[in-house]
């Protein structure tokens, strides 16, 4: 076996992993900046540790609150979110099956649709007659990895939690700075 | 002259038994010597497999330990240093393995393992990255990224640990795709296809061209719910039990007519067809779909159904042809009979009542592993045997479970359990041992 074809097969190995740093050094980058308000919950994945999943204000959304194009959505769909400047947090103010034309400052996000539900309404003399149409997207800025421990203090606390995310021009979004009532928080 | 290679049963066997051949005074030392000069074990074969599973053992504790040490996210390690300890592991690792491998001549199979090691370390790698850098981005492609970029690395060193563990990936990557995010994953196939059945092809490594032809299997029959609506009095174990065994049968008839290793073909073909027939031997569940006796007919579901069935019907007859004409003569003719039998099981119409439907496939499963034992003692296959007994036993203990559990008391049901499971054990093994003997063999299960 020569020692080329072993280091050529390697050498794959170890562009992947830098193509993993890539591709979110491209968005950190080249993105501009999105401030979004979240809430914490704090689950733990064998493989990566403590990690505090955030689950923000524009991950769900309801069709009577703004406007959707294409609807319905199918679950794991790709859509297009327009995010407007807000103060101090940026809002959705549309939801499409294509990537809009964003004009006016905003800028345009890309998400996965986890799920959608399409408004029910109960047989009459139901405990809860309506329930509006819901829209769950995901954004891959949904899991802040922290330090061992750390994750269970964050939950019990339960801060006032907000992120800064970069949004590149692809609309591909990357988690840049977090912060806890305001303060950035690093542990390195 | 060209080397010519031997099977490795046979030489990894050919020690021991000489071994025993001059204590019986049948040799002497040096003819035993001069035997086995003619017989080298192939580069990689197990004559000391306990070393390499020993150390393939070492290598996941290693690996489970760093990835754990990783996940502690310590505050202290800057994320710099943390990408650079996980890629000067994964080359320094590759580097050792690559060097007990190949530049010594004395460890080769620690050498196996550390190149394992550093399969394991770049999984890692995915991992630690996606933490350093919050990447939280469809998780099935951790289990693509590491299940695929270890192939390269596999096929390069001619690694069987790496392959299967690409090939467990690979397929743990698919099921999440498919069913946790409800996607085709056409890719999935393409890979087993284009990328590891010609690497287990290459490595001889017959597990691994048996969980491609599972794996097919399984990304298909996922879809199957998923992909366009079926008639609702569709049950899916039905459905899913007609496929398997009209996709055992192909797989299965592929291995008479010689494509791939025969192993990994009859192993999957019988399970799958025998499996499947297995499955239709149940009354309906009225959880899982409609009680209704009628059996839906796979030709007559969604596009998506149509199709694959379309897709391994013609592989049963393809492969059908193909062993006709490999092996024409009358016990292989009567064997493809049977199976082109079980083929109209699969696909057949409604069966009068749900009784009728169970009775038949019960029949079909008890001669279909007749068959199967008859095939093996026929080969001389001593696995085939076994495996036909393993599958015998278990419809055995079904139909027990089935029709006394709740016909007798509890404490009789499991007492005449237990003598009928003594009994019968005594008289498969006498007869097992019957069959080896008439193999040639010693009758120990091999």
């Amino acid at each position: 076996m020569s020692a080329k074809k072993f280091w050529l097969a390697v050498a794959v190995q170890i562009l992947i992993l830098f193509g993993l740093i890539g591709v979110h050094s491209y968005t950190l980058v080249t993105g501009s900046p999105v401030l979004l308000k979240t809430a914490p919950v704090d689950p733990w994945d064998p493989f990566r540790g403590d990690y505090v999943s955030l689950n923000y204000d524009i991950s769900r959304l309801h069709p009577d609150a703004l406007p959707m194009t294409g609807l319905p959505y199918q679950s794991g769909q790709e859509v297009w979110v327009t995010l407007k400047a807000g103060n101090p947090y940026w809002t959705a103010a549309a939801v499409s099956d294509r990537r809009p034309a964003v004009t006016g400052g905003g800028i345009a996000l890309k998400g996965t649709v986890q799920w959608y539900s399409e408004q029910y309404t109960a047989p009459p003399g139901g405990p809860s007659p309506v329930r509006p149409a819901e829209l769950m997207i995901r954004y891959g800025i949904e899991q802040f990895y922290v330090p061992e421990g750390e994750g269970q203090k964050i939950q019990d606390q339960r801060p006032d939690i907000s992120v800064e995310a970069m949004v590149d021009r692809f609309g591909r979004a990357a988690l840049h700075k977090v912060f806890i009532s305001g303060k950035e928080i690093q542990w390195h | 002259m060209a080397e010519r290679s031997y099977p490795r049963d046979f030489t990894g066997l050919l020690p021991e038994e000489s071994t025993r051949w001059v204590s019986q005074g049948l040799i002497s030392d040096e003819q035993r010597a001069s035997i086995l000069k003619l017989y080298p074990e192939p580069a990689g074969a197990g004559r000391d497999r306990t070393v390499l599973i020993f150390s393939i053992l070492g290598s996941l504790l290693l690996a489970a330990g760093v990835i754990l040490f990783f996940a502690a996210n310590w505050p202290i390690i800057s994320a710099e240093v943390k990408v650079g300890s996980i890629l000067t592991a994964i080359v320094g690792t590759y580097a050792t393995g690559y060097y007990l491998t190949y530049k010594r001549d004395d460890y080769p199979r620690l050498g196996q393992a550390i190149i394992f090691l550093g399969g394991l370390f770049y999984g890692a790698g995915i991992w630690l990255i996606a933490q350093i850098f919050h990447l939280d981005s469809h998780f099935p492609n951790g289990f693509l990224l590491w299940g695929a970029g270890i192939l390269p690395v596999a096929w390069a060193t001619a690694s069987n640990p790496l392959l299967y563990l690409g090939t467990v990936l690979l397929t743990i990557w698919t099921v999440s795709e498919q069913t946790g995010f409800n996607t085709f994953n056409y890719f999935y196939p393409l890979l087993l296809l284009g990328g590891l059945m010609p690497l287990a092809r290459r490595l001889k490594a017959w597990p691994a061209e048996a969980a491609v032809l599972a794996g097919l299997f399984l990304w298909f029959v996922i879809n199957v719910p998923s992909r366009g609506q079926t008639p609702p009095e569709f049950n899916m174990m039905l459905v899913i039990g007609r496929l398997l065994l009209l996709y055992g049968v192909a797989v299965f008839t592929g291995g008479l007519a010689g494509i791939g290793d025969v192993r990994a073909y009859l192993a999957i073909g019988s399970v799958g067809a025998l499996g499947g027939a297995y499955m239709l031997t149940f009354s309906t569940p009225t959880y899982m779909g409609s009680p209704a006796t009628p059996l839906p007919f796979v030709l007559n579901g969604s596009p998506y159904l149509m199709i694959g069935t379309a897709v391994i019907l013609a592989g049963v007859v393809a492969g059908g042809f193909l062993a006709w004409r490999r092996q024409g003569e009358g016990q292989q003719k009567l064997l493809l009979g049977a199976l082109g039998l079980l083929t109209v099981a699969a696909l057949a119409a409604n069966f009068p009542t749900e009784v009728v439907r169970m009775i038949s496939f019960n029949l079909l499963l008890f001669f279909g592993t007749v068959g199967l034992i008859a095939l093996g003692v026929g080969r001389r296959s001593a696995w085939i045997v076994n495996l036909g007994l393993v599958i015998f036993i278990i419809h055995v203990l079904t139909r027990y479970f089935d029709f006394f559990f709740s016909a007798m008391s509890r404490s009789g049901f499991f007492m005449v359990g237990g003598i009928l499971l003594l009994g019968g054990g005594w008289l498969l093994e006498r007869n097992r041992r019957r069959w080896m003997q008439q193999m040639g063999g010693d009758g120990n299960v091999r």
